[in-house]
This record gives structure tokens, C-alpha cells and sequence, in this order.
């Protein structure tokens, strides 16, 4: 093996090891702490649901059950056939919740997703560069910063039509506003660190500054801050759902409270509308309590900025 | 010789901390007199802060006193809360003078308001004889009496530790307990703080207790001293015994290792390691470690404080069982060290050129950086009321500045914060650009570079920064940092240059230290990789910006001793900026002078130290304090401190502060070589007839320098421009 090539091959388990150590480093913290494993268990619990919960569901969710009698079973309280009840329509509550997890994750990370990238890609470009492009970028945040979230969504939907997807990207379009701006103020601090500034003075480009310097430095704010825009979103979306700006047709756990709520036995089956709405604030929960105690234990983030990143 | 006022015995002082009780401070005993100053010397986490803040019951909420007494004027006050202290103590009779002015002042108040406040709670004056005393005392830590009535973000840093220094000392308290009070200021300003303490010691019988790192501070200014190690005293007893006759290694080490500006070309002593952290219960010598004369029996038991051998002063005691044999030891390796090196003379600048192949366009053969007339204003952010009113003088933070760096020089670049040295330097790597003067690197306009010539500019210079703690990145492992240039440069053989360039920094071996993240490094060992990351591309030049300001005393001569070796075997070019004429002195072998923004004088580090010129230079060397209590040396006599480079227009900038200050110094002085050594521009230096009549300049004066009309002319000047 030449000189060189065996150079080669040590840079690249460098790198590697860089990614990996960050990665492990970062779970090893997670797990170190027993409120945060247990958020991140609830989290995990919940993305599993969404990729098996229509295969385990045991019936379909669209599927109307009768007694034995022939009739329609509607609103069953629950029962060892249908452990969580039926609905006014003869639906087996269980399995709606169940295929309902996946249109909740998708929610989740599709929404958290497009926030942090927008955001970090807004915020990082403005506090690196600055000068006009920051000008422009930060004043463009601002305008987003005053368009209400609800009312906005509801006119666009309104015009558009009512999405599932749709519904979400306007989450997405809107709530990386807050993003972009604390971590443009991280960017800030950390462009004038003298390690940039010997990055910097050795000749390094400005993407590879970016890339190998800055954004691993703002990495567990971007993890923080993905978790919360993952809660954020479930919780609009399921908003928008129950106010019938979504795909009714999509069964959501928004959806599910929504359709609990028209049908006017609210109070009466009690076991169709609350296990999705416990379900939806126990995700949310626990994103935003991930998030929390994952800075508290990196150390990093700040309580303005999870006010902020709303 | 007078009343005891604090008495301190057996103090210890625990923190308690995640990983066990810590103890800072073990068994200390000191006393002090009235009108007695007593030094407490140290390295950070020694103890020794610790000890002054279980004195003024400050002790952070983990920390416990475990035993001992504190008595103050034959009072027990071990036991005190904080609140205690401070209705009784603080201020009247005790001033504490903490280390960061930041926490100390009120941001939300005037600071007249909170002399008010101290004053009415803990003396007896009027409220105009409070102010009276605390504007007096502005003006002798030399702030404008007026700007009293200010708030303290008003203020730059220097200005609020000096505002601090005034509000603890205008209630003339009998106790002053100063924890690195002058630390964060400049040299020339130290030294007028300690001139005015020197005073009220002589006035007012005050004591002290300074608390520093700089054992120099506290031969030249205290009557008595601790060596503090490990939470242990070391050493203890008259500043005058302790320096004619060190006792304790780590005293003479610690000693050794202060640069010296008298003797500039003497080699330091490098105190190997970091001090201990002590869990637990210590039966050893905590010193044993780093100690060059440890033997077996060190380690056996902790040896007591104990007076020297009999004959001397019993309040000269030191704790170490092999004091004496140590002491000869040390004597007879510096005499030989001695022998070894001679008496040489400062080489300067004779090396042999390193040989670089020649790139198209950069002429190896020209001196590494030429600066020309080199000028960088700032233009302030402007406020409405300053277009309307046409103040927009811009700061003129770099004015007309020449120099030239050859290879294998070591060039010092000196002068107090502010006078524009660190803009300097960024604007010769281009992280600035000039507005005026140019700037050749190898004969090159940097102007004109194109991409690629930066490039080779980035490989060829590079920058050591003054915080180490900062200038990691913090998730980066030591071999990723140095592999970082290397992939930006695109440069063969990796591992082997990572590896050579651990090795020249002392990191040995490389093994160690390569997998390791910038929190599992020390403060020294993270400017060792900071070096190596500059050495690691081979550079012709390294620029330092203050390599050593934030390490501790032992950690900074290791990096000194460092930086002066690579220097001589690299063949490296090094400009080094600093406040610090001690560490410019020992690694520099020219000094440039600079004062708001232009070179006052520059010329051979031996010539300048011996026998500076320019009247600003010799306030500075005047300043440094001399480790050695036997010398007596004059305070600088200068007043006030530097303005800010905005509108100074013409004449000399320094002729507001300047001792030998005349009429002619409106004009702006020329820079004239003087003594053909060096290049002073002061009008002291060069007839003015000729520069009336020859407009152009004095240089036909100037190339006669080194004969007598020059000389002459200095001699008789400053009496003549008395009138
Ligand atoms: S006791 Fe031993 S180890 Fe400690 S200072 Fe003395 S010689 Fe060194
Ligand atoms: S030019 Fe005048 S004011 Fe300036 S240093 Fe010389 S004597 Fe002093």
C-alpha cells in the first residue's frame, strides 16, 4: 500500500468517525439522563406505531363492524372485540388510531423537517454572510413573522384545496421564521470565535467554514429545534384537521377528534375522542420535553430560543 | 512592627463537587501587620483566590471552611455570613477588590450614586465630602473627575477596573484585599495604581493582601509573601529572605521562570505540569510531580511548614524536606547552563535562510513582509447627531506604520491595548484590508494577489492566537485540527506531517494527544496545538497575536521557550504583538514601539530595553515591575491614560502625556534613525532648522545619526525644550 493511499484511506475514517463520535456522543448523553429516555422511548413508541400500526391494526379502518345480530355496531363502549370502542359509525376505534399514527408521523417529520431546513438554511446563510444578503433574508423572516399561522392557512387551504400534504408545507412555509432567526444569533457568535478566524486565516473556503465548522457547532440546537418543529406541526395540523382544514379522508388523530366532535356523541363515547387527543398531546409532549432536557444535558440552546422558535 | 490587623491560621477550605470533596486550601497561616502589604503567589488553582474569598466569607455555595480561624483586629470573624462581614467589615475597615470589575459594579446605577450608597451605609460623611473623596479618587487612577456621574457600561474594561479600584479605596479602609486588581489593566497603569497604593501605604498605614500570579508585583511591592501550591503554602515569610534565599523548588522555579527585562537573553525555568487537583486527604508532597528534586521520601508524607534552618528569620519558613540540597542543585545546573550557552550575544538576525523553492512572481529573496506607510482608519457608526454636527473623524486605528520582516527575524510589535497593534496585524493578513500604504509579502503588492496567490499567502502565513481556549473548535480532535490545513491546502503525507508537527510543539507522543477534543486538553496544551496547527503547513512567518496572555506563569514560559526554539531551528520569520515587554523582550530580537497607532520607535530588543529613546518607550520599560525587591526603581511619572485615535490630527500623539512635551511637538515628528541602531520618531531626536528650511525632511540628519550631531542633539533638547 503506497504513501499515499493509505493517507487517503486514514482521512476518511477520520471523517467518518467525526459524523459517528458526534452521533454516539450525543445518544450516550440522551440516555445518560432518565427523564429524556423516557420521552425518547415515547417518541420511538410512536414512530413504530406509525410504520406497523396498519399492519397490526385487526381490522380496516374504514372497516364497519356489526354485532352478532347484524346490526351496526355503533358506538360500542369498549369491549374485548373492540378494546377501545367503536365509533357512531360502526368503526373500530383501535384500528382507527393505529393506522391514524402514520399520517402523524409523516406530519411530524415531514413539517419539522421543512422548518429546520429552511430555517437553519436562512439563518446560517444570513449570520455567516451578512451584510445585503442578511438584509434581505432577515427582513423577508420579519414579513413571514407577521403572518398569523391559523387564519393564513385556512384562506390558503380555502383557495387551493383541502390537503393533506397542503396542509402541512403552509406549516412548514411559515413556522422556520423562528428558526432562522436564533440561529442566525448563534451563527453570529460563532463567526467571530477565533477558531473561524484561524480557519479563516488558514485559507479554508467559506462552505467548507460552514460546513466543517460552523453547522457542527449548531448541530444540537438544530436537533432541538427539529424536535420541536416536529411537535409544533402535529399539534397545528391536528388544529387545522379538527377545524376541517385537512383531508377528512386522511385518518389522522386530528381528524379523529374532529369527526368525534361532529358527531355529537362527544360526551357520550368518551373512548373514541380521547385516545387520540391523549395521544396527540402526549407526542407533542414529549417532543418539546425531548428537546428540552436533551439541551439541558448538551448544554446548549437557551430558553429564549425555544420561546423563539415558536 | 505595629498592631496585628488579620490573622489567619490554619485555614482550610473545601469545595464539594461531583466527584468528591476538593481541597483548595490546606493548613495556610499568614498574619498581617497594619501598613503591611503581603503577597499571596500563585497559579490559577492554587488556592490562593480561594483563600482571599473564605477571608471576606464569599466563598461560593459548594466551598466550606473545614477548619481554622480568621480573626481581624484580634476579632474572630471565621464564622461570619457574608452579611455580617459586610455591614462590619467591608469598605470602612476591609475593601475587597475582586478580580472582574464586570460583576462588581451595578450596571443600573451611576457610579457616583453607588459611592453614595457605600458611603452613607459605612461612614459618617456628608454626601459632598462622599463625592469630594471618590472624584479625588478617580483622578488617581487617572479618570476624569466629571465622568464619576456616568454608568459603568460608559466605560471600557481597564476604565471599569480602575472606577472598581477607586470605589473600594475612597473610604480609606485600613485592609485592602486585592485579588489580581491590576491584571487586567496595562503596564503603565499598574504601575500608577501601585505608585498611588505605595502612597496611601505610607499616608494612611494601609495593609494589603494582593493576591497574583506575578511574582515580580509582589517582590517590588510587598513587605511579605506566600508561595502558594496545591492549597498549600509553599513558602512563606519577608519578600527580601524569600528572594535572596529561596527555599522551596517551586519558589525558585517559579521565579526562574519570569522573564526578567534586565537580563533579556537569560534562559527560563519550565515548571513541568499543571497543579493538582486534591481529592481527598494528601500524604505526599503535593509539589513531588513536578518537581525536579522529588525523591522517594516526598511521597511518604506531606512535609509541614516549618522554619529554615536556624541562624535565619523564623517567619521564613518553607515546606520541604530537601530544601537546602535542592537550592545547591538548582545553583549548580543554572551555573552550568550558564557556562553552556555564555554569555551570547543576541544574534540578530544572522541565521541561514531556510531554503524555499522559488513560485512564479514571489521573490524568495525579498524580505517576508514589507509594510509601507500602512494606514487603516475605521469609519465610526455614525449617529445622525454626529453627521449633523460633522463629527466624522474616523479612527485612525493604523497610521503610517513601516516595518519589514525578513526571514528568520523575530520582530515584537509592543505597546499598550488600543494603540492599534491588533489591527495591525490582522490587516497584514487580510483579514482587514488597508485604506492607505502597502503591504509586500515576498516582494508582492498584496493587493494585486489573485486567488491562487492567497492561497500560497494562507499556507505561507500563519496566525497563533492570544486564546486558546477559544481558537479549537470545540468539536474537532486534536488530529482534525491539524489535518484541517492540510486538506484546505491539498497537501501530501498527512500523517506524517501531523505527527512531525505534534512532536515540534512537545506534544510527545503525538498518540497521546491525537484523539483528544479541546476539553481534555489543558490551557497550555491547547497553544501547543494551536501552534502546531500554524507549523503543520510549513510556513515561512508566523504571526502571534499575545501566544501567551491567558496561560498561567509556568504554562507561558513553556510556550515562550517554545516559540524562541522554533524560531532559531525552523528558521521562521515571527512578528509577535504583546502588551508584555518581558515576553516581547525574550523572544523578539527587534521591538517596534507603537502608540496610537503609529511605531514610535524601533530598533534591537537589547538597544531599546538598555536604553530606550522615545519618551513613551521609556515610561513603558519604566513601568514593567523588576522581580527583585532590592532594586529600586522609579515609578513612571506619566499621567493619565491614552486617548482614542479619533481626530488626533496633527503633532505628536503622545505629547499630552509626555514628560518632555515642547511647542514644536504640534508638528507631527519624523521618524529618524538614531544611534544607527534604531528609528525614533520623537523631535528630541533631529534639528529642526533643517525641516524648516528643507521641507522634505530631516533625513540628510538622519544618515549622520551615529555621529555626534544626533547624540548631541538628545542630550541638549530636553533641557532646551523645557521653556
Ligand atoms: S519535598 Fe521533595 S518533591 Fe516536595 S518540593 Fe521538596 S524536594 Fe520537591
Ligand atoms: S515629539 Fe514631543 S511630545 Fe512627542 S514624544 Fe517627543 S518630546 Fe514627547
Amino acid at each position: 500500500m503506497s504513501a499515499s493511499s493509505q493517507d487517503g484511506n486514514g482521512s476518511r475514517t477520520v471523517r467518518d468517525s467525526y459524523v459517528v463520535r458526534n452521533l454516539t456522543s450525543g445518544l450516550r448523553n440522551i440516555f445518560q439522563d432518565r427523564t429524556t429516555a423516557v420521552y425518547f422511548s415515547i417518541l420511538l413508541f410512536v414512530i413504530i406505531m406509525g410504520l406497523a400500526g396498519p399492519a397490526i391494526a385487526p381490522h380496516q379502518y374504514d372497516e364497519v363492524q356489526y354485532t352478532d345480530d347484524g346490526d351496526i355496531n355503533r358506538l360500542a363502549e369498549p369491549s374485548m372485540e373492540h378494546p377501545l370502542g367503536t365509533t357512531d359509525v360502526g368503526h373500530d376505534v383501535l384500528s382507527r388510531i393505529l393506522v391514524g399514527a402514520r399520517p402523524t408521523v409523516i406530519t411530524g417529520l415531514l413539517g419539522g423537517a421543512m422548518i429546520i431546513g429552511i430555517g437553519m438554511t436562512i439563518g446560517v446563510t444570513a449570520g455567516y454572510v451578512g451584510g445585503t444578503v442578511e438584509n434581505v433574508l432577515m427582513r423577508m423572516t420579519d414579513l413571514v413573522y407577521g403572518v398569523p399561522l391559523i387564519p393564513f392557512a385556512i384562506v390558503l387551504v380555502a383557495l387551493f384545496s383541502v390537503g393533506f400534504t397542503e396542509s402541512i408545507v403552509v406549516i412548514g412555509l411559515i413556522l422556520w421564521r423562528g428558526n432562522a432567526r436564533v440561529l442566525r444569533s448563534q451563527v453570529l457568535q460563532i463567526r467571530e470565535r477565533p477558531f473561524i478566524l484561524a480557519a479563516k486565516s488558514t485559507g479554508a473556503s467559506t462552505p467548507r467554514i460552514i460546513l466543517k465548522h460552523v453547522l457542527p457547532n449548531i448541530a444540537s440546537m438544530a436537533i432541538l429545534f427539529f424536535a420541536i418543529g416536529v411537535g409544533y406541526t402535529i399539534l397545528i395540523q391536528a388544529g387545522l384537521a379538527f377545524l376541517g382544514v385537512s383531508d377528512p379522508f386522511v385518518p389522522s388523530w386530528g381528524i379523529m377528534v374532529r369527526n368525534a366532535f361532529n358527531s355529537g356523541f362527544m360526551d357520550v363515547a368518551w373512548w373514541w375522542s380521547i385516545p387520540p387527543g391523549v395521544l396527540i398531546s402526549v407526542t407533542v409532549l414529549s417532543t418539546f420535553m425531548f428537546g428540552r432536557s436533551y439541551e439541558t444535558t448538551t448544554g446548549e440552546g437557551s430558553d429564549e430560543a425555544i420561546i423563539q422558535a415558536g | 512592627m505595629s498592631e496585628q490587623l488579620l490573622q489567619v491560621d490554619d485555614l482550610s477550605v473545601r469545595y464539594h463537587t461531583a466527584s468528591g470533596p476538593v481541597a483548595a486550601v490546606s493548613d495556610v497561616s499568614f498574619s498581617i501587620d497594619e501598613g503591611e502589604y503581603f503577597g499571596l503567589v500563585g497559579e490559577s488553582g492554587s488556592g490562593k483566590s480561594t483563600a482571599a474569598m473564605a477571608i471576606m466569607g464569599g466563598l461560593a455555595s459548594n466551598g466550606e471552611v473545614t477548619s481554622g480561624s480568621i480573626s481581624y483586629r484580634g476579632e474572630d470573624i471565621t464564622d461570619l455570613s457574608e452579611r455580617e462581614l459586610r455591614e462590619k467589615l467591608r469598605w470602612k475597615e476591609v475593601a475587597w477588590i475582586p478580580q472582574g470589575s464586570m460583576s462588581s459594579l451595578d450596571p443600573m446605577m451611576r457610579l457616583h450614586e453607588q459611592a453614595l450608597g457605600v458611603g452613607r451605609r459605612h461612614s459618617d460623611l456628608s454626601d459632598e465630602e462622599i463625592g469630594g473623596k471618590f472624584r479625588d479618587m478617580f483622578e488617581v487612577v487617572a479618570l476624569q473627575r466629571e465622568r464619576a456621574t456616568e454608568y459603568p457600561h460608559q466605560f471600557s474594561g481597564g476604565m471599569q477596573q480602575r472606577a472598581l479600584i477607586a470605589l473600594a479605596l475612597f473610604l480609606e479602609p485600613s485592609l485592602i484585599i486585592a485579588d489580581e486588581p491590576t491584571t487586567a489593566l496595562d503596564v503603565i497603569m499598574q504601575d500608577q495604581v501601585f505608585k498611588y497604593l505605595d502612597a496611601a501605604r505610607e499616608e494612611l498605614a494601609t495593609s494589603m493582601l494582593l493576591i497574583t500570579h506575578d511574582i515580580s508585583l509582589v517582590f517590588e511591592s510587598c513587605d511579605r509573601m506566600g508561595v502558594m501550591h496545591a492549597g498549600q503554602l509553599a513558602e512563606s515569610g519577608s519578600v527580601r529572605d524569600v528572594y535572596d534565599s529561596p527555599r522551596h523548588p517551586y519558589t525558585f522555579l517559579l521565579q526562574g521562570s519570569f522573564p526578567d527585562i534586565r537580563y533579556p537573553e537569560r534562559d527560563l525555568e519550565v515548571i513541568e505540569g499543571d497543579p493538582p487537583q486534591l481529592l481527598g486527604d494528601v500524604a505526599e508532597c503535593t509539589f513531588a510531580d513536578r518537581c525536579p528534586f522529588a525523591v522517594e521520601e516526598c511521597r511518604e508524607l506531606a512535609p509541614p511548614l516549618e522554619p529554615v534552618e536556624a541562624g535565619e528569620d523564623p517567619d521564613h519558613r518553607v515546606a520541604c524536606i530537601r530544601s537546602e540540597e535542592a537550592y545547591d542543585e538548582y545553583q549548580q545546573r543554572r551555573a552550568d547552563a550558564d557556562e553552556a550557552t555564555g554569555r551570547e550575544e543576541i544574534d540578530t538576525g544572522s541565521k541561514e535562510a531556510a531554503g524555499t523553492a522559488a513560485t512564479e512572481g514571489f521573490d524568495e529573496d525579498a524580505p517576508l513582509f514589507e509594510v509601507r506607510n500602512l494606514e487603516k482608519y475605521f469609519d465610526r457608526n455614525r449617529s445622525l447627531l454626529d453627521s449633523l454636527f460633522d463629527r466624522n473623524d474616523p479612527v485612525q486605528a493604523v497610521d503610517d506604520v513601516s516595518l519589514t520582516l525578513s526571514e528568520t527575524d523575530a520582530r515584537g510589535v509592543i505597546g499598550e491595548s488600543g494603540c492599534g497593534k491588533t489591527t495591525l496585524l490582522k490587516t497584514l493578513v487580510g483579514l482587514e484590508s488597508p485604506t492607505g500604504g502597502e503591504i509586500l509579502f515576498k516582494g508582492r503588492d498584496v493587493a494585486e494577489f489573485g486567488r491562487t496567490d492567497w492561497k500560497r499567502f494562507r499556507s505561507d502565513v500563519q496566525l497563533i492566537f492570544q486564546d486558546p481556549f477559544n481558537s479549537l473548535d470545540p468539536k474537532f480532535t486534536v488530529e482534525e485540527t491539524l489535518r484541517e490545513p492540510l486538506a484546505v491546502h491539498s497537501m501530501d503525507d498527512r500523517d506524517r506531517r501531523v505527527r512531525e508537527a505534534c512532536e515540534q510543539v512537545g506534544l510527545t507522543p503525538p498518540e497521546r494527544y491525537l484523539g483528544r477534543l479541546p476539553d481534555q486538553l489543558s490551557g497550555g496544551e491547547k497553544q501547543r496545538v494551536s501552534i502546531a496547527r500554524a507549523l503543520v503547513v510549513d510556513p515561512d512567518v508566523l504571526l502571534a497575536d499575545e501566544p501567551v496572555s491567558m496561560l498561567d506563569v509556568s504554562t507561558q514560559t513553556a510556550v515562550l521557550e517554545l516559540l524562541s526554539d522554533l524560531v532559531e531551528e525552523l528558521g521562521l520569520a515571527m512578528l509577535y504583538i504583546s502588551h508584555d515587554l518581558s515576553t516581547v523582550s525574550y523572544v523578539c530580537n527587534e521591538i517596534d514601539v507603537m502608540y496610537l497607532g503609529r511605531v514610535v520607535e524601533s530598533g534591537p530588543t537589547a538597544d531599546i530595553l538598555a536604553d530606550p529613546k522615545h519618551p513613551y518607550s521609556q515610561a513603558l520599560i519604566n513601568a514593567v515591575p523588576v522581580p527583585d525587591p532590592n532594586a529600586d526603581r522609579e515609578r513612571t511619572v506619566m499621567e493619565g491614560a491614552p486617548r482614542e485615535p479619533i481626530g488626533v490630527g496633527d503633532g505628536c500623539r503622545f505629547r499630552d502625556r509626555c514628560p518632555d512635551a515642547m511647542e514644536v511637538c504640534e508638528r507631527t515628528p519624523h521618524t529618524v534613525p538614531v544611534d544607527g541602531t534604531r528609528d525614533v520618531a520623537c523631535h528630541l531626536y533631529y534639528d529642526h532648522e533643517s525641516e524648516t528650511t528643507d521641507g522634505a525632511a530631516s533625513d540628510p540628519v538622519a544618515d549622520d545619526a551615529g555621529d555626534g550631531t544626533t547624540d548631541h542633539q538628545a542630550d541638549e533638547q530636553p533641557a532646551g525644550g523645557g521653556n
